[in-house]
């Protein structure tokens, strides 16, 4: 208990002093080179990757984004210790978990800060939930659960949809929508991204930014194995639309597609 | 309202019963092991919902972060850094299951699970599936739900020569914190519908397109079959389902008050859940797992103990004492320390 109320605080306080003091040599004097290293590309290769803007960034961009990281790592790591050693507060933890050793009248009662705590906590819990539903507004994790709230009165459904255009087979198109494709992005998840890039002021930039991330990782997933599915000469973004079908026998024939944007990853142009 | 007011007393009573009345620490113990053992299973053996790693390699033109993301400044990590906090909240998610260093593990369960939950919902839409979890997280982290059937129980055991087993308070509010948080989820979801489109959404075709509609891949997940279509034929059964389903999320808060009403809200929701993942393809797992959050394990355990010990013919029971009313044997055994 004794080391528990003295030494392990201090233990704290002079294991977060060696770790900040070594981090503010380290960001000092060896993080400038390392950056310097990772942007001409002579360091490791995890190192490098971070680094790939070379032509639009000098530099001095680099090691003034390392100065700003390197501050925000010493406050976390004071911040931490901070807690850590207010966390060994016996007065903190009985608020946090309880008594650790309960008498028959603490069990039976809560009482104090501990309540107080489960209070705050319950408060938390019903005022973000009533926040989000009163202003219907998301702030995950709370949200007012609008999901299939409004009614649909047509039989047609418009959505934006990945197309793979092949590298062989004259160019055939197909749409996107394995998951196992476009992985980690889900079909909701792509049409929403799209509809978003694309009433954005610099669409045509942000579309065909996403579009050649889209075309890499499917490559990448096709070359680890991770799918079948052939390899792309580029993408395609459609804003599609149908009429439904009551047996949905048109899945693959929409009424009508309208050709938004095309794009591929650096290295396939030119590919035939 | 006066202070010996007996409606006054009685409104306070009812309050402390509902959240602070004494109860064994095993219900809650079995609901820990139940709740991270099922995430770990869930999200270690379903890669598509457990691999966090490949929003590090998405581009900054997709990032489009939620709330709190934009507001505490965080950022989407390199994969590889991801890749090694999935690691560390799977250790700490298995950790809490079994009750090692639970005070630590369930928080690096939650600071974690806030993290790498929320990341997904940063790259252009909120899904609604685990918002919940970082809720029960932080309830789990705050609460005692180590004091039996873990390792750290055990430890202390052994040092401390002693068993400590006390009926409390302690045990009860986090179980009705996730009733009350699964309670506000479904009760949002009802009164969403009411607001936007009145009785209109069960008397309209709404549900009747949405069933057709979602054979055109729209949804995370495509449904499991593909009787959407035929079920949307039948006129009236549509407009059945939606009334059945609006009435459910409505009257879900029923549920913590009623044990009646808990028979029927709670399967029902489940029952609807399932529905939506077989004809409409929404997944809503993880809703599934906190529902055990409505099971009194006690009970269950106590249905086991009693079969065993019919099957053996014997007054004795593998799972041993330390479960049962909260009047039982060892309800107010105090510690020897």
């Amino acid at each position: 208990m004794s080391f528990r109320r003295q030494k392990l605080p201090r233990m704290i306080v002079a294991v977060t002093g060696c770790c900040a003091s070594i981090w503010v040599l380290f960001a000092t004097y060896f993080g400038p080179q390392i950056v310097a290293s990772a942007y001409y590309g002579k360091s490791a290769r995890l190192l490098n990757s971070l680094i790939s803007g070379q032509s639009t960034h000098p530099l001095s961009h680099y090691l003034e984004a390392w100065r700003l990281i390197s501050f925000e790592v010493l406050w976390g790591l004071l911040l931490l210790g901070f807690a850590a050693v207010i966390a060994t507060r016996p007065t903190v933890q009985s608020a946090v978990w309880g008594e650790r050793a309960m008498t028959q009248e603490q069990a039976r009662y809560l009482t104090g800060t501990r309540l107080l705590v489960i209070y705050i906590v319950l408060c938390v819990i019903v005022g973000g939930s009533l926040f989000c539903i009163a202003t219907e507004t998301e702030r995950w994790p709370f949200s007012s659960y609008p999901m299939y709230s409004k009614i649909q009165q047509t039989y047609s459904l418009t959505q934006f949809r990945l197309y793979g255009v092949m590298r062989d087979e004259g160019a055939k198109e197909f749409p996107l929508v394995e998951y196992r494709y476009t992985q980690p992005f889900d079909n909701a998840r792509i049409d929403a991204s799209f509809a978003r890039l694309y009433a954005h002021p610099a669409q045509e930039q942000l579309l065909k930014e996403a579009l050649r991330d889209f075309h890499s990782r499917y490559e990448a997933l096709r070359e680890q194995g991770r799918h079948s599915g052939p390899p792309l000469r580029g993408l395609r973004l459609y804003k599609v639309v149908w009429t439904l079908d009551p047996l949905a026998r048109n899945v693959n024939d929409p009424d009508r597609r309208e050709l938004l944007a095309e794009g591929h990853q650096d290295n396939a142009q030119g590919r035939p | 309202m006066r202070k010996d007011d007996p409606e006054a007393r009685s409104i306070a009573s009812r309050w402390r019963d509902f959240w602070f009345a004494p109860d064994t620490p095993d219900n809650l113990a079995f609901c820990r092991i139940l709740f991270f053992g099922s995430l770990l299973l869930f999200y270690g053996l379903l890669p598509r919902f457990g691999d966090f790693s490949a929003w590090g390699g998405v581009s900054n033109a997709l990032w489009q972060p939620i709330f709190l993301f934009r507001a505490l400044r965080i950022p989407v990590f390199h994969s590889e850094i991801i890749a090694i906090l999935q690691g560390i909240w799977m250790t700490a998610l298995a950790m809490s299951c079994v009750g090692l260093l639970t005070r630590l593990s369930t928080a690096t369960s939650l600071i974690l699970g806030f993290y790498l939950l929320g990341l997904p919902h940063s790259f252009g839409k909120i899904h609604h599936y685990d918002g919940l979890l970082v809720l029960a997280f932080l309830v789990m982290a705050l609460s005692r739900c180590a004091d039996r059937w873990s390792l750290d129980e055990i430890f202390v055991r052994q040092r401390r020569q002693s068993t400590r087993r006390l009926a409390s308070c302690e045990y009860t509010w986090p179980v009705r914190a996730m009733w009350l948080i699964m309670s506000l989820v479904f009760c949002a979801a009802g009164i969403a519908k009411l607001r936007h489109s009145g009785l209109a959404w069960i008397s309209s075709d709404s549900l009747q397109i949405w069933l057709i509609e979602h054979q055109y891949h729209v949804a995370n997940s495509d449904p499991l079959v593909s009787w959407g279509p035929y079920f949307a034929t039948v006129p009236w059964l549509p407009k059945v389902l939606a009334a059945t389903s609006i009435g459910l999320e409505l009257g879900y808060p029923l549920a913590m008050f009623s044990r009646r009403a808990r028979w029927i809200f709670v399967p029902g929701v489940a029952l609807m859940q399932l529905s939506i993942r077989f004809l409409l393809g929404p997944s809503f797992e993880q809703f599934m797992i906190c529902n055990l959050f409505w099971v009194r394990w006690n009970w269950v355990a106590d249905r086991i103990k009693a079969l065993l010990r019919k099957i053996s013919g014997r007054g004795g029971s593998p799972l041993g004492g330390g479960h049962g009313e909260v009047d039982s044997d060892f309800a107010l055994e105090v510690s020897a320390d």
